[in-house]
């Protein structure tokens, strides 16, 4: 495991020694890393690589085995205002009945009580969000008749509604046109320009030196960490999508068994 | 704390079931009588006497319209040489009912009054109403046929069974007497009858008058399926006559009834239901006459 | 119609009846959201031991607390069978629809075990048992609509207390966690709310019929909102109509021996509903659809006849067609193009022809195989689209076939 990390008393996410089980299956073995701030930071791995697992550890959506992490040097609860989540599209289901504004607006109900609702000085920053994504037009639409780009789009505005410093995206370019993907690389960009840090999982291996300043090479075990220069290149590569974890699996399920007594 | 144990005992105890299966089906040299009803049974104790083994397959507080058969059933009617029931459509529960008519040696006593005076059986909204055992002297009719019945599987005992018979049929023109006299005493605008379910027209006509002084919410059957216009249709009935009590029934539920009391003090009529019940399917604890006259008993003490 | 309000024998049913409905069509649209509709199934099935256990218990108790002894029961063994289900998918890992179904014949026998020992020993629990079976309104009382009426506001005011964590929790869940929303709190109080209002329902609709009160005018209504607030409210519209309308019906209709029972009755009047929407909702109706997809097959011909008529054929118009272009002013009555007409007729000729001209030229279609394509978008083109192909294909003036292409609207250049 090459690991070339800045430890420089600027890195906002910190994972020491990550493990985390799915049913009998490593995900996730033994990761420690940090990022630096202000950076696009590219995750880039294989199918199964655990790299949206990653993300829903550090956030407290699935429970790891053992290891921590740290937003800016607290935990997740305390940290929780200035990290904005961007879920993969396919875990929300677009039939529901409402409109693009409302989804964007969702990005404010962290902060709503009971028998509370959105002012309009959400809403006014709700529309906005909406312009910088170039969707106010659709802002009454009802979701389920947006494509997969225009859906993208409006999750990022609702994660640009958390005004959060750190942003977590789970693969926002699978599935999207080139205009969205475009529209998107830049407004990301404009975003790093103003010092915030966006840890985007990244499906496949295309424009990864192009889009990223940093990189994570994940599969399962932690490849690589650092400066996309400095780590993207073919052995890095060969050991992140060419080597497969089976053995691994195996082992991690024969423990499983003896935990759960099925065998 | 004593009904407590009590129902939770009939709940998980036994059945109120007077003859257990094995006694019944024990061989005793007798002829075997089976009944559906306790009405029926009563009457065929009496004309067999000592002779025959008898048994009620509805027995207590159950309702004869809907009884489906249970386990044990059908070992004890097969068990039995013969088996009297109501008839009329009072057994309407489908497995009683298709076991009953399929069975060869399965006596209606109702059908076989219907035979013999048609013009005595009341016809409501297209249905047969099969409460005839609340007019003592046309359920007198069915003791010719019982005594018969007995006479053919028993000859050797027919002048028994005979004068068991008469002896029988006087106590009910006796009772019957009694009844119509306790009921002369009650003045006629009185005698209006209203009860959970459609089960005292024979009862009506022959000691109340005519047939429309009584009505209940329910229908023939009390399975309840009533609806807000039948309730109505009894506070319209309430009002128009006058009437201040309704009558209960032992094994019916008291909801209509409370229903339509509520309704009726908001619209300013009176209605109180009786602190006693009425006994319609069923006898009870007592036998058929006895039943009868307490019965009347109650309307008397109501209506004075 | 009002004396179904103010009459005492009718507005205990009725009132009733609606809070029932309301109750549970609120619950329904969270119910139908979440796409396990069946679980109103099972926890209504798995309420009847409740209640013919609780008739018993009841029967020892002073005679006003019966409806409430009746409703404590239900929503016990409500809830108890959830939690079955709950275990049967964690613990043993077994599918959801095994569980639910697993859950409600197992609770359901031993409700209609129980009550048929009734049938011998206590006939009159067993009456009272079996009408909780299909429902009775007649015999219900003001009771009844106070205790409904508490149960109803105490939902609303969770939905309403709650209703950016419900919409947030069952849209986007994982994100809903990560701002801090206690999703399984929500999930929890969901539920308990459903038990309440089958719990509620079972008086008037039956055991057997609950679950279609709940999803029957949730379904409905999600045709005609676009958003979750809407969607709540009509699908309380819905419920409460259904429950109206039931009770309006089986008072109203029947006419002679037959009894029009209520529950069943307010059941098809929601399915009823159902239906009208699924036929005539405005967007996804069926029969909305079916028309838009006849009037857009009707202007496809009026469009081909005036092309046709343009290229110099001879046309035979159905009497509909010529009506309506005639209606329009596009043809006289001597059968010939006005100048809107000609217009017209232009404006598709030049699509049709552009259109080939990008299969063809730009695209690399054979120039044969492109007139069935473009004679069904001639009709579907933009304007904004046809300006797009104007600036890629700079204006072509001849098509494929060399057939000169009509020039397009004046324009000015961007």
């Amino acid at each position: 495991m090459s690991m070339s990390s800045s430890k420089n008393g600027n890195s906002i996410f910190n994972v020491e020694e990550l493990t985390v089980n799915y049913d009998k299956t490593a995900v996730l073995w033994d990761v420690t890393f940090s990022i630096p701030g202000g950076q696009l930071v590219g995750l880039i791995g294989p199918n199964g690589a655990g790299k949206s697992t990653l993300l829903k550890a550090s956030i407290g959506l699935v429970r790891p085995l053992s290891g921590s992490v740290q937003f800016f040097g607290q935990s997740f609860e305390r940290a929780r205002s200035r990290v904005a989540y961007v879920p993969q599209r396919s875990s929300v289901d677009w039939d529901f009945p409402i409109t693009a504004l409302d989804l964007v607006l969702m990005g404010r109900y962290g902060s709503l009580g009971l028998f509370k609702w959105v002012s309009q000085k959400d809403r006014e920053a709700a529309k906005k969000a909406l312009d910088m994504v170039e969707m106010l037009p659709f802002a009454q639409r009802q979701i389920s008749e947006l494509s997969g780009g225009q859906q993208q789009r409006l999750f990022i505005a609702r994660a640009l509604l958390q005004e959060a410093d750190l942003y977590l995206m789970d693969e926002p370019f699978a599935g999207i046109d080139m205009a969205t993907e475009k529209m998107l690389v830049h407004l990301f960009r404009v975003l790093r320009g103003q010092g915030k840090t966006l840890l985007i999982v990244h499906h496949d291996l295309s424009a990864v030196q192009e889009y990223f300043d940093w990189l994570i090479m994940l599969n399962t075990c932690l490849i690589a960490c650092g400066p996309v220069k400095e780590v993207y290149f073919d052995q890095n590569i060969l050991r992140t999508y060419g080597r497969s974890t089976h053995l691994l699996d195996e082992a991690a399920r024969l423990a499983q068994d003896k935990v759960t007594g099925l065998k | 704390m004593r009904k407590l144990f009590l129902s939770l005992f009939l709940l998980f105890g036994c059945s109120q079931d007077p003859l257990p299966l094995n006694a019944w089906m024990a061989s005793s040299g007798k002829i075997k009588v089976a009944s559906t009803t306790a009405m029926i049974d009563d009457l065929v104790a009496r004309v067999g006497g000592e002779k025959i083994d008898h048994l009620t397959l509805i027995h207590g507080d159950i309702d004869p319209h809907s009884y489906e058969l249970v386990k044990g059933d059908a070992e004890k009617l097969s068990c039995a040489q013969i088996v009297f029931y109501n008839g009329l459509g009072l057994e309407h529960g489908a497995s009683l009912r298709y076991y009953l008519e399929n069975h060869p040696k399965a006596v209606a006593l109702g059908n076989v009054v219907q035979k013999k005076h048609p013009e005595a059986i009341l016809i409501i909204k297209n249905q047969v109403d099969p409460h005839i055992w609340l007019d003592i002297l046309l359920w007198k009719e069915v003791v010719d046929p019982i005594v018969e019945e007995l006479s053919l599987l028993d000859p050797e005992n027919r002048a028994y069974f005979m004068e068991n018979g008469e002896r029988l049929k006087e106590e009910m023109d006796k009772t019957h007497a009694a009844i119509v006299a306790k009921l002369q005493a009650v003045p006629q605008s009185r005698k209006y009858l209203v009860t959970s379910h459609d089960a005292f027209n024979y009862f009506t006509r022959r000691y109340l008058g005519e047939e429309e002084r009584c009505r209940a919410p329910e229908g023939l059957a009390p399975d309840g399926q009533l609806s807000c216009a039948d309730i109505q249709a009894i506070i319209d009935h309430l009002h128009r006559y006058e009437i201040g009590v309704v009558f209960p029934e032992s094994n019916v539920s008291r909801d209509a009834l409370k229903k339509i009391v509520s309704a009726c003090k908001e619209k300013g009529i009176v209605v109180k239901i009786a602190q006693e019940p009425l006994y319609a399917d069923t006898l009870g604890q007592n036998n058929y006459l006895k039943m009868m006259e307490q019965n009347v008993d109650v309307l008397v003490q109501e209506w004075k | 119609m009002i004396e179904f309000f103010t009459d005492p024998v009718l507005r205990a049913p009725t009132l009733g009846s609606m809070l029932m409905c309301l109750a549970s069509s609120l619950v329904g649209v969270i119910v139908f959201l979440r796409k396990r509709s069946l679980i109103g199934e099972t926890l209504s099935h798995a309420a009847y031991p409740g209640v013919v256990l609780s008739i018993g218990v009841a029967s020892l108790l002073p005679e006003e607390i019966f409806p409430i002894a009746v409703l404590a029961g239900a929503f016990a063994t409500s809830l108890l069978g959830l939690k079955t289900v709950d275990i049967l998918e964690r613990k043993f890992r077994v599918k959801s629809d095994a569980a639910l179904t697993f859950v409600l014949s197992f609770f359901f026998s031993i409700g209609i075990l129980v009550a048929s020992r009734f049938q011998t020993t206590h006939s009159l629990w067993y009456k009272q048992a079996e009408m909780f079976l299909f429902g009775q309104t007649a015999t219900m009382t003001d009771i009844h609509i106070v205790i409904y009426g508490i149960l109803a506001i105490f939902i609303i005011a969770f939905i309403v207390a709650t209703f950016r964590h419900l919409e947030a929790t069952n849209f986007d869940r994982s994100f809903a966690e990560t701002l801090g929303i206690r999703c399984q709190t929500i999930d929890h109080a969901s539920f308990l709310l459903l038990a309440l209002a089958i719990v509620i329902g079972i008086r008037s609709c039956g055991v057997v019929l609950m679950a279609g009160m709940l999803i029957a005018p949730a379904a409905s209504a999600r045709l005609f909102s676009k958003r979750l607030s809407h969607h709540f409210l009509l699908a309380a519209v819905f419920g409460l109509a259904a429950g109206f309308i039931g009770n309006f019906l089986s008072i109203r209709l029947p006419q002679g021996t037959y009894v029009l029972p209520t529950g069943p009755t307010i059941l098809l009047s929601a399915a009823l509903l159902c239906l009208l929407s699924l036929l005539f909702a405005p967007k996804q109706g069926l029969f909305s659809r079916l028309f838009r997809r006849l009037r857009f097959h009707h202007e496809c011909q009026m469009e081909n006849g005036l092309k046709a008529l343009w290229k110099g054929k001879k046309v035979e118009f159905p009497f509909l067609i010529y009506f309506h272009l005639r209606f329009r002013g596009l043809l006289d009555k001597h059968k010939i193009l006005t100048s809107e007409g000609r217009q017209r007729a232009e404006k598709i000729v030049r699509l049709h022809r552009l259109w080939e001209v990008y299969l063809v030229d730009y695209l690399g279609q054979r120039a044969e195989k492109v007139h069935r394509n473009a004679e069904e978008l001639e009709h579907l083109l933009t304007p904004d689209l046809e300006h797009a192909l104007t600036e890629l294909l700079h204006d072509p003036k001849l098509d494929p076939h060399h057939q000169p292409i009509p020039p397009g609207p004046p324009r000015t250049l961007l």
